[in-house]
């Protein structure tokens, strides 16, 4: 999950040089064809200054985006959740950006506030975003409401798994389609953990058979830090970003580690043979949700954008670009038998133990805990 | 004499200001964060001592800094012994051989920070440039796995990331000592050993100080380099402060380790300074 992202491309210089030169093209291009999304754009424009994961507007998928709605949508650069919340909540912070993209578990409280009227977003005009109708019934949970309103809407889902090399490991076997390949003695010093507190406790603690990882009281998480650390030397290293990670993979270093699923689709690209695993113990799932920020000034353009990337022709750019679907259910069903079980677009249908990646009420104890992990 | 100090004041203005407005504020500003408390929600401007109570209730955290000024004081050592003899080296040449030697410097620091900590990964890695090429000549048949992700690469990155602040402070040193000191040091004698004891040495000492204060500070808020070579392993206090803006959204209890680390290593200096005789970075050896 792209929590911390990998190094993203920033507002103007978003844009590849030749996506910045063929933007109007694809507009202009979009308008002759008479498509009234197109139409639109023309008429309306602007810009939209978002904060989101960079992975989720690759050139294809962006030009989808600026072909419907005309808009240019500039992403600063996306670093974490927390920092997302931070940007949202510092002063001026509900009025310098439009569009804000993260995970929802983790932004949802934050953003609603405490209670009703302390809300840093707004309430969504739903009849502006016409395919949140299409928002697939997985996620339903994830559409946060208030008082009959809605404040985020999820975007963009994916999972979190072991990607592996298939060469090196044996698909078939139950070790492999486990936690369990990340703590394997056979495997030590051959897989790789996250440096990052959330997403490896969760995974650890899911694999020690806690249901509910997120709900982990203080003797549990001390309970998985010693077993982390009793494993400790399995673990080559802790990667730290997407390219390292992926470089990790490509050179041998490792034949498996906790990954997202846009590096099977890097790692795939480049000719490597590798999978991801359908974990027994449960296949950590998440969402990214959009929201405008409660001063935005710039909703409206915001609110077409979200209906953009709820668009069939967004979500398939970025299915075939990064292997991340959108929540949208015509995506998925868009794609061939075969292809959504290759991407895992069918997990609700596969058998798949779905574990939604909560949010820890005491991430401060999760981020010492972890630091107690690495310095033993 | 009034003219006189309506000149000094107008002359410092600029560089007062500057300090004000971009050192002091902030470091009074994170100083008074880090009696503020923070949570995912943000950060609340209270009064509250329990994010120094954190830092010493938990051993955790003493022992990261201890480690960290351990690695601080390691990495400036080494990188004064390998840095000496390059920058005397250059120091001797002449011509375009020397303009060429302090390019050759510079040239690695044309790259960002992390591409020249990262360019490590390919070079020791198990199939990385040094292994291919021992497994290819037949001295070994296996990977040396030990190569990467230990604490000693850490010391190998960070003296490399920071070679360059220890050789030209000291070369610049070397370059202001009179070669007929030497020349007469030899006419009358004096073995190797001797003029680099008891001339080069208290000459350059200057040069050697401004370099190991700079190697020190920028190795103890070091935290990309133990996070990439370091492996599981890898974590400096640098990393927990940094976990605590990233990850923790905890900016006061970031804000109180960042005190503590630059109080600490303002005390060791302090404290170490009038044994090294640190006024000799500061009046050009002149004290």
């Amino acid at each position: 999950m792209p929590r911390n992202e990998q190094p993203t491309r920033t507002a103007l210089s978003g844009m590849s040089r030749r996506s910045f030169l063929t933007m109007p093209a694809v507009a202009a291009g979009a308008a002759a064809l008479g498509l009234p999304g197109a139409r639109m754009a023309f008429a309306q424009g602007g810009s939209v200054t978002a904060v989101m994961p960079g992975v989720f507007i690759p050139d294809a998928a962006r030009a989808v985006i600026t072909s419907q709605t005309g808009i240019a949508l500039e992403n600063v650069p996306y670093v974490s959740p927390t920092d997302t919340l931070a940007k949202l909540l510092a002063p001026g912070g509900s009025s310098r950006y439009d569009l804000m993209i993260s995970v929802t578990e983790f932004v949802r409280g934050p953003v609603m506030g405490a209670s009703a009227g302390s809300e840093n977003a707004m309430a969504l005009d739903l009849s502006k975003i016409p395919n949140a109708q299409s928002i697939a019934p997985l996620f339903a949970d994830d559409i946060v409401t208030r008082d009959g309103n809605t404040y985020l809407l999820p975007l963009v889902w994916g999972y979190d798994s072991v990607i592996y090399n298939r060469d090196r490991l044996d698909e078939d076997s139950a070790m492999t389609q486990s936690w369990g390949v990340l703590f394997d003695d056979t495997n030590a010093g051959r897989v790789a953990l996250r440096d990052d507190a959330y997403q490896s406790i969760m995974l650890t603690a899911l694999h020690l058979g806690h249901e509910d990882p997120s709900a982990i009281d203080q003797s549990e998480l001390n309970e998985v830090i010693s077993f982390l650390i009793s494993k400790k030397r399995n673990f080559r290293t802790l990667w730290t970003a997407f390219g390292e990670a992926v470089n990790l993979l490509a050179s041998g270093e490792v034949d498996a580690l906790y990954g997202w699923i846009s590096m099977r689709a890097a790692l795939a690209g480049q000719g490597h043979n590798v999978a991801n695993n359908w974990p027994s113990e449960g296949l950590l799932i998440w969402t990214q949700a959009g929201f405008i920020p409660a001063d935005s000034p710039n909703a409206d353009a915001a609110h077409e954008v979200i209906n953009s990337m709820l668009s069939l022709e967004y979500g398939r750019a970025l299915v075939e670009t990064t292997d991340y679907p959108t929540t949208s259910a015509e995506v998925a069903e868009s794609f061939s038998a075969e292809d959504q079980t290759r991407l895992g677009l069918d997990i609700a249908e596969r058998g798949v133990k779905i574990v939604p990646m909560g949010f820890p009420e005491n991430l401060d104890s999760w981020i010492e805990a972890w630091g107690r992990f690495k310095a033993a | 004499m009034k003219r006189g100090r309506l000149a000094l004041a107008l002359l410092l203005a600029p560089g007062l200001l500057w300090l004000m407005a971009f050192v002091m504020l902030p470091l009074g500003f994170l100083v008074v964060m880090s009696f503020w408390s923070s949570s995912i929600f943000g950060t609340v401007p209270d009064f509250t001592l329990s994010n120094y109570r954190r830092f010493f209730d938990n051993p955790l955290y003493t022992e990261l800094l201890l480690k960290t000024l351990r690695i601080g004081i390691i990495t400036t050592l080494i990188s004064a012994v390998i840095s000496y003899p390059i920058a005397y080296f250059i120091s001797r040449q002449s011509g375009w051989r020397k303009f060429a030697l302090v390019v050759l410097l510079f040239l690695p620091f044309w790259t960002s920070y992390v591409v020249r900590t990262f360019v490590w990964l390919p070079i020791l890695g198990r199939n990385g440039a040094i292994n291919q090429a021992l497994m290819s000549i037949g001295i070994i048949d296996q990977p040396l796995e030990w190569l990467l992700y230990n604490e000693g690469i850490v010391y190998l990155g960070l003296v490399y990331v920071y070679t360059l602040f220890m050789t030209l402070p000291i070369y610049l040193s070397l370059e202001k000592v009179d070669p007929r000191l030497i020349e007469a040091a030899v006419d009358l004698g004096a073995r190797p050993l001797d003029i680099f004891l008891r001339i080069l040495l208290p000459l350059t000492w200057p040069g050697i100080l401004s370099g190991g204060i700079m190697v020190f500070l920028l190795t103890v808020s070091a935290y990309v380099t133990p996070q990439l070579l370091g492996g599981p392993s890898g974590i400096m206090f640098g990393n927990l402060i940094a976990a605590q803006y990233l990850t923790g959204n905890n900016w006061a209890f970031g804000a109180a380790l960042s005190v503590v680390l630059a109080g600490v290593v303002l005390l060791l200096l302090l404290v170490t300074g009038r044994w090294v005789g640190i006024q000799q970075v500061f009046s050009g050896g002149r004290s």
